[in-house]
C-alpha cells in the first residue's frame, strides 16, 4: 500500500516537471530515493528492534542487583549451611541471572501473540497451582507458599503474571471485552480471580495479595471498564475486606487469621509510626530500625562498594527485601538516585510501550507488566526507608531468588517482543 | 451447520484475536506513569531526607551498636617508701565483661545460649547464676561480670570460650593493688575502691591523679554475633599508667615504730590505741607515723579484732561506720586530744622568746589562786616550793606554768605565739581528714592558765609534732611532708616537693635554751625514763584526762621527745589513749616507748652513740641476782624486771605460767652491773648454748658493754675509762650468760682522785 502511495506521488511529480527541467526532475528524484531508503529504514527501527531504553534499563538494573546480592550476601551466605561459603548465594544468583536472560531473549523472539492464544489454559494451570501448593505446600514462616515440582517455586509469583495476561485476554478479546467493561465483568473475570485470591490468602501471602490487588485496580483501569462499574467494584471490594476484618474480629473461631485482623494492622501501624525512636522489640521494628541505620550511615557517597557494616547480620536477610538499604549504605544517595533514575527510566519506556502496541492485548499486557514492576519497586523502597509499614516485598531484579527473577526476566522478553512489533522511535 | 462452519469456529478459539487499541490507551498509561513517577520521586526525597539530612544521626547509631567498646583500666602506679621499697603496687589481674547485644542476638538463633555463658561463667568465676543472667538481659553492650580476678581465671574463661565457641564475653587486662607489707602504714596509704580510685584519705586518695593514670579503650567493629568484622581494624588506645609516688617514710622505722607501739598498747592496755609520728625537724619529713588500731591493706574490710558481730561482711553502712570509727582511723591526724604537760614546752618558749623569764629565774610552785580557782602542782602535799625555771620545768608544775602565762605573757600575746606554732592552722599535710584544733574563743585569764599546761584544749598530734620541730631545728615552722616526688614510670620527676618553711616562730637562741630544759627533763625529771644510754634525749612528758570517753583509765598519756639534743636528727610523739594498767602517767608509759624507739631509729640511722659520764656511772650501778630457780618462768620474768635484769628464755615452747625453772646463768647472787641478762633455762638437762671470749682489751666501758651483750655475755667492772685486762682470756668458749670481770684505768679519775 504505501509503496504504491510513494510510486504514485514520484510519477505526478514527474510529469508535472518534465517540461521544465530533466536535471531538475534527476535531482529531485534521486533525494527522492534516499529519502525512501531512510525511511525504510527507520522502519525497520521501528517494526524489527526491541526498545533500547528498557532493554538497557535492565541490563544495568540486573548487573547493579547482582553485584548487591554479591556484596550483600557475603557475610552471611557461609552461615547458611555446612559447606556453603561466602560465594554460595552469588553463584546461585549468577545462573538464576544466566538462565533469565537466556529465557528473556527467547521471549522477545517469540510474538507474544502466540501466548496469548494459551492464556486461558495458563491461568488455569496457575490456578491449579494454588490449589497444590495448600495441599503439598512447604511450610515455611507458617506459610505455605512455596511448592516443589523438581524445582522449588511460589505459585504465587506464577499467578501474577498469570493475572496480568488473564485480564489483557478478557479485556482485547473481540465480544468478551465488551461485557468485560460493564457489570457482567464480575462473572467474567472477578469470580476466578476472587478465588485465586482466597487460595493466596489461605497460604497466606498478604504482599503477594496486596500487589495483584493493585495490578487488578490499574488493569481494570486501563482496560476501559465502565466508570460506575469500576467505582462499583472497587467499592464492593472495600467492603469484603472489611467485611472480613469485622467477622475475624467478632468471631474469631470463623477465620482464623493471624495477620487479617485488626490488632495485627494496628500493631504493623503501630511500628511504622515509631519507627524514629526505635521503640519496641518487635522483628519488623528491628528490621526498620537496622534498615534506616543501613540507610542513614550511607550518606551522600556511602561506604564504598562492600563496604557496609549493616550487612554483618543486623539488617535480617540483606541480599532479599532489604537489598536496597544494603546499596544505600554502600553507594550512597548517589547510588541510590541512579537506581532509582534507572527504575524511572524503566517504568518510562514499559508506558510508552504500552501506549504504541500494535493491538490491545499487547498494550494491556505491557501496561500490566511494567503496572507490576512499577508497584514492587514502590512498595519495596517504601519499607525499606519507613515510608509505609513492613511487607516483605522483593525488588525486582534485586532481591536474590531464582524463580521469581526467571519468572519476571521472562514478562520482560514479553515486554520487549512488544515494543518490538510497536510503531515508535526504540532510541 | 456445516462442518466447515464448526471447524472454522474451533480454529478461531485458537487463534488469538485482540480488539484494536483503544484510543484513550496512550493517555492513560500515561496517567499512571506519571502517578508512578511522582511516587517515585517522593521516594527518592525521602532518601535524599534520610541520607544527608539524617546521616550523621544514623550513622552515630550505627557506630554504637557496630562497634564493641571496653575499656583497659591503667597500671596504678607504685608507692614507694624514702629508699624506693615498694609499699603499694599494682599487679596484672583481668576483668571479665559481655557484650549483652551479641549474647542476645546469638542467643536468639541458637536457644539456650545465654544459660550456656551464664552457667560456664557462674563456674568459673564463682559469680551468682541469676546474676549473670541478669546482666546477658541487659540493654548494653558492656557489663562487667567480675573484674579483678587472677589472670589464671582469666586464662580458663579464654580457654572455656575457645572450646565452647562463645562470643559475646572478653577477658581483658586489669589490674589489681598489691600492698607487699601488709598492715604496715595502711592509714598513711589508704585503699582503693571499686574503679581504682584513692579512698580512706591516704596517699592513694589524695594522690589519686597522679596514681591512677587514664585509662584506655577497645573498639572493634563487629557483627551482631560479636564476631570482629574483616577489614575493619581493632583500634586500640593504650592506656597511660599512672605515676611513681615516694614517700617521706622509711619501711623499717615504720615498722620499728608499729611495732613499739603495738606493744605499748598491749603492755600499757590502751583501750583506745594510740599514736606515734617520728619526724625529722629540719625537713618536716614524716618518717614514720603509726596509728593503732590498724589494718590489712589487703584485706581493709575485715572485722576488727575486738568488734562483736555476727554477720559482719564489711560493706554495709553499720560496718563501714565502725571500720571508720576503729581500725581505718588515722588518729595522729583525725583525732584531737588534750596534750597536757607536753604543751609546757610552748609555754616556756613564749617566755624565753619574749625575755619574760630565763632558766635561772627563781619562780613558786604554790598554788595559784585565780578566780575562784585554784592550780596546785601535781604533788599537792608538799609541792616544789620556791624553784628555778628550769627545776619547774623538769618538775613540771601546773602552778609555775599558770602564773607565767596569765601574770607575765599575757593574752594577747599567748595567742599570738599558739597560731605562730600552727595551732590553729591544719599543718597542710597531703593528708586527708586532718582535724582543727578547739582553743577557747573568748578567753578568760582561767582559760589561760590552764592551756599554758596543755588543758581543755584540743589538738592534733601532727600539730604538736609540728611544733616540736620548730623548737628542734632553731624556731622554723614548716609543713610536715609526706611525699617526697612523683615520678612517672621513665623516673622522670613529675613533681618535686620540697620542704616549706612556714615561719619562723622563736629564734636560734630560744630554741637553744629550751632544748637544754627539755634535756634537763629526761636526764633527771618526769622524763628520765625516755633517757637513752650515749643519746642526748630532750622531751616533755604529758597526762591528761579526756573527757571523751566515760570508761576506765580516762588518761592520754604522751611524750614528745627531741634527740639528739645538741643537733636534733628526730622527733618523736607517742600518744597513749586510755592505759589501764597502773596509773596513767606519760613518763611511765609513754616516756620509755619513746625511748626504745630513739635508741633502735638513731642506731638504724647510724648516729654515734656518744656516752657521757653519766651513762657510765649508770653502768656502775650493781646488784646481786635473784633466784629464780623453782618459779615458774612468769614469776621469774617478773622478779628479773623488777631488778633491772633483762632475761632470755632457752626454751620458749612450754606455758610460760606453769613452766618451772630449772637452771639460770648467771647463778643467784652474782653481783654483776645493772642491765645484765639472765638465761632462763626450764629443761632438766638443757642444751647451752656456748659462745667464744671477744678481747676487749682497750675498749671503753660501753663499748665492752655492747660487745659483751652482743654475744649474749654480761660484764662486771668496777671503774670506768680504758679496759686493760679481762677475767677470761679471749678466744675461750664459754657458756652464754657468763660474767667477765673487766679491770680498767682511767687517767681523768686518777689524776681527779
Amino acid at each position: 500500500m504505501k509503496q504504491d502511495h510513494i510510486t504514485g506521488e514520484k510519477s505526478s511529480v514527474a510529469n508535472s516537471t518534465n517540461s521544465i527541467n530533466n536535471a531538475e526532475a534527476f535531482k529531485e528524484r534521486e533525494t527522492k530515493k534516499s529519502m525512501r531508503l531512510a525511511s525504510k529504514f527507520r522502519e525497520s527501527l521501528r517494526y524489527e528492534q526491541m526498545d533500547f531504553w528498557l532493554l538497557l534499563s535492565i541490563i544495568l538494573l540486573l548487573g547493579i542487583g547482582t553485584m548487591m546480592v554479591f556484596s550483600a550476601s557475603t557475610a552471611s551466605a557461609y552461615r547458611l549451611t555446612e559447606t556453603s561459603t561466602a560465594y554460595t548465594i552469588l553463584t546461585k544468583q549468577l545462573g538464576y541471572v544466566s538462565l533469565g536472560l537466556v529465557v528473556m531473549f527467547i521471549f522477545a523472539k517469540v510474538n507474544y501473540k502466540f501466548w496469548a492464544r494459551f492464556t486461558i489454559p495458563f491461568f488455569a494451570a496457575s490456578m491449579l497451582l494454588l490449589v497444590m501448593v495448600l495441599l503439598f505446600g512447604l511450610v515455611r514462616n507458617n506459610a505455605r507458599r512455596w511448592i516443589n515440582l523438581g524445582i522449588e517455586f511460589q505459585p504465587s509469583e506464577i499467578f501474577k503474571i498469570a493475572l496480568i495476561f488473564f485480564l489483557a485476554y478478557v479485556f482485547s478479546r473481540p465480544g468478551l471485552a465488551y461485557k468485560a467493561q460493564r457489570l457482567m465483568g464480575i462473572v467474567i473475570y472477578l469470580i476466578p480471580i476472587g478465588a485465586a485470591f482466597v487460595l493466596i490468602m489461605l497460604q497466606p501471602h498478604m504482599s503477594c495479595l496486596v500487589i495483584c490487588g493493585f495490578v487488578l485496580i490499574v488493569m481494570m483501569f486501563a482496560g476501559k471498564v465502565k466508570m460506575p462499574t469500576y467505582i462499583a467494584i472497587i467499592l464492593l471490594g472495600a467492603m469484603l475486606i472489611g467485611g472480613f476484618l469485622l467477622i475475624s474480629h467478632f468471631f474469631p473461631d470463623l477465620i482464623k487469621s493471624d495477620k487479617l485482623s485488626f490488632e495485627y494492622i494496628a500493631e504493623r501501624l503501630a511500628v511504622f509510626f515509631n519507627k524514629e525512636e526505635g521503640a519496641g522489640s518487635g522483628a519488623d521494628d528491628y528490621q526498620i530500625k537496622q534498615s534506616l541505620y543501613a540507610i542513614g550511615s550511607g550518606g551522600l557517597f556511602g561506604r564504598g562498594f562492600g563496604q557496609g557494616i549493616q550487612k554483618y547480620l543486623y539488617l535480617p536477610e540483606p541480599y532479599n527485601d532489604f537489598i536496597f538499604s544494603i546499596l544505600a549504605e554502600e553507594l550512597g544517595f548517589v547510588g541510590v538516585s541512579v537506581v532509582i533514575l534507572l527504575f524511572a527510566l524503566f517504568i518510562f519506556r514499559g508506558y510508552k510501550i504500552a501506549a504504541n502496541a500494535p493491538d490491545r492485548f499487547g498494550s494491556l499486557a505491557a501496561f500490566g507488566i511494567t503496572s507490576l514492576i512499577a508497584i514492587q519497586v514502590l512498595m519495596n523502597l517504601a519499607v525499606v526507608s519507613a515510608s509505609m509499614p513492613v511487607t516483605g516485598i522483593s525488588l525486582p531484579l534485586f532481591s536474590y531468588g531464582g524463580t521469581s527473577l526467571v519468572i519476571m526476566l521472562a514478562a520482560m522478553g514479553v515486554l520487549l517482543n512488544i515494543s518490538k512489533q510497536s510503531h515508535y522511535n526504540k532510541f | 451447520m456445516d462442518k466447515k462452519v464448526i471447524k472454522q469456529k474451533v480454529k478461531d478459539s485458537f487463534t488469538y484475536k485482540s480488539e484494536e487499541v483503544h484510543p484513550g490507551t496512550r493517555w492513560k498509561s500515561y496517567t499512571v506513569c506519571i502517578v508512578i513517577l511522582t511516587i517515585l520521586s517522593a521516594l527518592l526525597l525521602r532518601f535524599a531526607y534520610l541520607q544527608i539530612v539524617k546521616g550523621d544521626e544514623y550513622q552515630k547509631l550505627a557506630y554504637q551498636q557496630q562497634n564493641s567498646w571496653r575499656t583497659i583500666s591503667a597500671d596504678r602506679g607504685t608507692i614507694k617508701d624514702r629508699n624506693g621499697n615498694v609499699i603499694a603496687v599494682s599487679i596484672a589481674a583481668n576483668i571479665i565483661v559481655i557484650d549483652p547485644q551479641v549474647i542476645q542476638n546469638k542467643a536468639a538463633k541458637t536457644p539456650g545460649y545465654k544459660e550456656i555463658v551464664a552457667g560456664g561463667l557462674s563456674s568459673i568465676l564463682d559469680v551468682e547464676y541469676e546474676k549473670i543472667l541478669d546482666l546477658i538481659n541487659a540493654k548494653s553492650r558492656y557489663k562487667v561480670v567480675a573484674e579483678k580476678v587472677s589472670t589464671e581465671l582469666g586464662d580458663q574463661v579464654e580457654k572455656w570460650m575457645s572450646e565452647n565457641k562463645i562470643t559475646g564475653v572478653h577477658v581483658d587486662e586489669d589490674s589489681v593493688r598489691y600492698y607487699p607489707n601488709g598492715r604496715l602504714a595502711s592509714h598513711l596509704i589508704g585503699i582503693t575502691g571499686k574503679d581504682d580510685q584513692g579512698l580512706l584519705g591516704g596517699i592513694e586518695s589524695t594522690f589519686d591523679e597522679y596514681l591512677s593514670g587514664t585509662p584506655g579503650r577497645i573498639i572493634t567493629a563487629v557483627d551482631v554475633y560479636g564476631n570482629e568484622l574483616p577489614y575493619d581494624e581493632v583500634t586500640r588506645l593504650e592506656p597511660v599508667d599512672g605515676y611513681d609516688v615516694t614517700m617521706t617514710i622509711d619501711a623499717t622505722i615504720q615498722r620499728m615504730v608499729e611495732e613499739e607501739l603495738k606493744n605499748a598498747i598491749d603492755t600499757y592496755g590502751a583501750q583506745q590505741g594510740g599514736t606515734i609520728i617520728v619526724m625529722q625537724p629540719d625537713t618536716g619529713d614524716i618518717l614514720a607515723m603509726a596509728s593503732y588500731p590498724d589494718y590489712d591493706l589487703n584485706d581493709p574490710y575485715a572485722k576488727p579484732e575486738n568488734i562483736i558481730s555476727d554477720n559482719w561482711n564489711g560493706h554495709t553502712e553499720e560496718d563501714t561506720k565502725i571500720l571508720y570509727s576503729t581500725v581505718w582511723r588515722n588518729k595522729a591526724l583525725v583525732d584531737t586530744y588534750e596534750p597536757g604537760s607536753t604543751f609546757k614546752s610552748i609555754t616556756s618558749a613564749i617566755g624565753l622568746e619574749e625575755n619574760l623569764i630565763t632558766p635561772a629565774t627563781m619562780v613558786s610552785d604554790s598554788p595559784y589562786e585565780l578566780s575562784g580557782w585554784t592550780i596546785s602542782c601535781w604533788r599537792k602535799y608538799g609541792n616544789h616550793g620556791s624553784e628555778t625555771f628550769e627545776e619547774a620545768v623538769k618538775n613540771s608544775c601546773n602552778p609555775v606554768f599558770a602564773r607565767l602565762a596569765v601574770e607575765k605573757i599575757g593574752l594577747p600575746t599567748f595567742y599570738r605565739y599558739i597560731k605562730s606554732f600552727g595551732f590553729n592552722d591544719k599543718t597542710g599535710i597531703e593528708l586527708e581528714g586532718e582535724a582543727g584544733s578547739i582553743f577557747h574563743t573568748n578567753p578568760t585569764d582561767i582559760d589561760l592558765a590552764v592551756t599554758a599546761f596543755g588543758q581543755r584544749i584540743q589538738i592534733t598530734p601532727i600539730q604538736l609534732a609540728t611544733a616540736y620541730c620548730a623548737i628542734a631545728n632553731g624556731g622554723k615552722l614548716i609543713t610536715p611532708r609526706i611525699v617526697k616526688e612523683v615520678v612517672n614510670s621513665d623516673g622522670l620527676i613529675i613533681k618535686q616537693y620540697n620542704t616549706q618553711e612556714v615561719r619562723q616562730v622563736i629564734s636560734k637562741q630560744t630554741s637553744q635554751s629550751l632544748l637544754n630544759m627539755l634535756e634537763q627533763v629526761v636526764a633527771d625529771g618526769t622524763g628520765s625514763n625516755a633517757y637513752v644510754p650515749g643519746y642526748r634525749v630532750a622531751g616533755k612528758t604529758g597526762t591528761s584526762e579526756t573527757t571523751t570517753t566515760d570508761i576506765d583509765g580516762r588518761y592520754i598519756v604522751s611524750f614528745c621527745g627531741i634527740a639528739p639534743a645538741d643537733d636534733p636528727e628526730l622527733v618523736i610523739l607517742v600518744v597513749l589513749d586510755h592505759p589501764t594498767v597502773d596509773s596513767a602517767s606519760g613518763g611511765r608509759q609513754a616516756a620509755p616507748v619513746a625511748a626504745n624507739l630513739f635508741e633502735k631509729i638513731l642506731t638504724y640511722m647510724e648516729i654515734e652513740h656518744r656516752y657521757t659520764s653519766l651513762d657510765d656511772q649508770n653502768m656502775m650501778v650493781k646488784s646481786y641476782v635473784p633466784n629464780i630457780v623453782g618459779k615458774t618462768v612468769k614469776e621469774a620474768t617478773k622478779i628479773l624486771e623488777d631488778r633491772g635484769f633483762s632475761f632470755t628464755v632457752a626454751d620458749t615452747s612450754g606455758d610460760y605460767d606453769t613452766t618451772i625453772v630449772t637452771q639460770q646463768m648467771p647463778a643467784a647472787n652474782t653481783y654483776i652491773n645493772n642491765g645484765s641478762k639472765v638465761i632462763i633455762y626450764t629443761k632438766a638437762e638443757p642444751e647451752k648454748a656456748t659462745v667464744t671470749v671477744p678481747n676487749l682489751v682497750g675498749l671503753t666501758l660501753q663499748e665492752a658493754n655492747n660487745r659483751l651483750s652482743e654475744l649474749g655475755l654480761n660484764m662486771k667492772a668496777d671503774n670506768i675509762g680504758t679496759v686493760v685486762s679481762q677475767s677470761i682470756e679471749p678466744g675461750t668458749k664459754v657458756e652464754k650468760g657468763s660474767v667477765i670481770i673487766i679491770q680498767l684505768e682511767n687517767k681523768d679519775t686518777e689524776a681527779l682522785g
